[in-house]
């Protein structure tokens, strides 16, 4: 037996094989510094081609990225596309109910509410939330404002104790309700700011 | 949150009289199969494995890296990050503040295959630098870092997925239910993974173990850690050669014989 190291850090006995076995077309070192990586279908020991159990991206950076196979090219969001680190736009803090003193993101997109984590923003503990969807709060970059979206489902959002049935426009300082939660609403792009423009004030000065 | 029960538990085997500089030989090998999938998306390296002047002056690095499935450019962004590592031991400050060092070469490594791919590509990564007898690690996602001692298999790292956020959290409730995690829709979607727009989780070693001998690691990929039992992963670890313990995996994955096997991918040292 003669153990090799080859030009890419695989192990391989000479004995048994002319070239590192490991490397996908043998013989050849692989090319890193491409992105045009040969999808050589190696010989399997297994008969089905199954991609089920494969390793999945997480869920909550699904939206946000357009990662995972079924949302690739979809939903990226217009400013993810212009910046690298998706900005906030705003928070909601909850002020009363299990949450108290917990704040969430909005990213500058439709952030989506409920119990599962497959929701931007994740509430949980609360069964009275639904599970996917409760409610949504929408940004809006072209003209910088935030609006409340009712969800499809049995539960109701309230905006400062009133039930929210239609799209509902968003101001700061707003109370939202959310299951056994109340939310305050803080936006951090305003007439003052945007990730577009930056400060108002500095474009003056 | 951080390592510290594993490391506590780690280091509370470690006895004075084994911080004596014993020089060990290592016995490295590798193994790798594409299961049931149409690609290979793991991607593996070792560095210094071989020969023992090599690891004596420079030390040895070990990487297991998993593409991530489902996703373009798996393969692509696994080999990214094997590619970063090898760049990056030659030049490392062997003196001081490897663990540093390896944390930050992963997060460039992140930030070049979000370059790449857009956040539409990714990897796990588990990378172990051993040097002067002592060991260190880096890993971010779901594979795994074993370490077989005195008859007894510990898990160095953590996994990067729902599933640990879910039981992390139930835990701190004070809810003890190991199956916390079972309603879930997807208990595996990786919560930290090179690739993201920045990384959210690294395990490591604040301070470095020292090995010993007759330790034995095992990194790989979750098509080996997620079809093969504690034990089987044990009966592995405990075979006196790497060589037999790496076909005894193998061996363990085709008795499964899962209709969905994932790559697997293992690197294996053995201290002697």
């Amino acid at each position: 037996m003669a153990i090799q190291e080859c030009g890419n850090g695989h192990l391989y006995d000479t004995d048994q094989y002319a070239s590192c076995p490991y490397c996908m077309s043998a013989g050849n070192r692989i090319d890193f510094g491409a992105s045009t990586v040969g999808k050589t279908v190696a010989s399997s020991s297994f008969s089905q081609p199954a991609a089920v159990g494969a390793t999945v991206a997480p869920a909550n950076y699904r939206k946000e990225q357009g990662a995972g196979a079924d949302d690739i090219g979809k939903t990226v969001g217009v400013l993810n596309k212009k910046m690298k680190i998706e900005p906030v736009v705003g928070w909601i803090i909850c002020i009363e109910g299990s949450e108290k003193g917990k704040d969430h993101k909005i990213y500058g997109r439709v952030n989506s509410i409920g119990r599962s984590d497959k929701m931007d923003i994740c509430i949980k503990g609360d069964d009275t939330v639904s599970r996917e969807n409760h409610a949504r709060i929408a940004y809006d970059a072209k003209h910088n404002t935030f609006h409340l979206v009712p969800g499809e489902g049995a539960n109701t959002v309230y905006l400062n104790d009133d039930p929210v049935y239609v799209p509902t426009s968003l101001k700061a300082d707003d109370v939202i309700e959310i299951g056994s939660n109340k939310y305050a609403f803080i936006p951090f792009c305003s007439d003052k700011f945007t990730w577009e423009n930056g400060y108002k004030q500095a474009e003056t000065t | 949150m951080s390592l510290r029960r594993d490391i506590e538990k780690v280091g509370s085997t470690i006895r004075p009289a084994d911080l004596t500089n014993v020089k060990l030989r290592y016995d490295v090998k590798n193994l790798q199969g594409i299961g049931a999938r149409p690609y290979q998306e793991d991607s593996f390296t070792i560095i210094n494995g071989i020969s023992e002047e090599q690891y004596d002056k420079f030390g040895m690095l070990l990487a297991v890296c998993d593409g991530m499935g489902g996703m373009k450019g798996g393969r692509e962004a696994s080999m990214s990050v094997v590619s970063d590592l090898r760049s990056f031991f030659p030049q490392m400050n062997r003196a001081s503040g490897i663990p540093g060092q390896l944390d930050d070469v992963l997060i460039k490594a992140s930030d070049n295959i979000y370059g790449m791919l857009d956040g539409l590509g990714g990897s796990t990564a588990v990378v172990c630098i051993v040097i002067y007898e002592q060991l260190y690690f880096s890993s971010v996602g779901d594979s795994f870092l074993w370490l077989y001692r005195d008859g007894e298999l510990i898990r160095l790292n953590r996994e990067h997925n729902v599933r640990t956020d879910i039981l992390f959290e139930s835990i701190q409730c004070g809810d003890l239910d190991p199956h916390a995690a079972d309603g879930n829709d997807e208990p595996a979607a990786l919560t930290s993974f090179l690739g993201m727009p920045e990384i959210t989780q690294i395990d490591h070693f604040e301070e470095p173990l020292r090995l010993r001998r007759g330790d034995t690691l095992l990194l790989c990929s979750d098509g080996v850690g997620g079809t093969l039992t504690e034990d089987e992963v044990k009966d592995a670890l405990g075979y006196p050669q790497s060589v037999s313990g790496c076909d005894l995996i193998e061996k363990y994955i085709r008795e499964h014989a899962k209709p969905n096997q994932d790559n697997y991918t293992a690197i294996l040292l053995k201290c002697n």
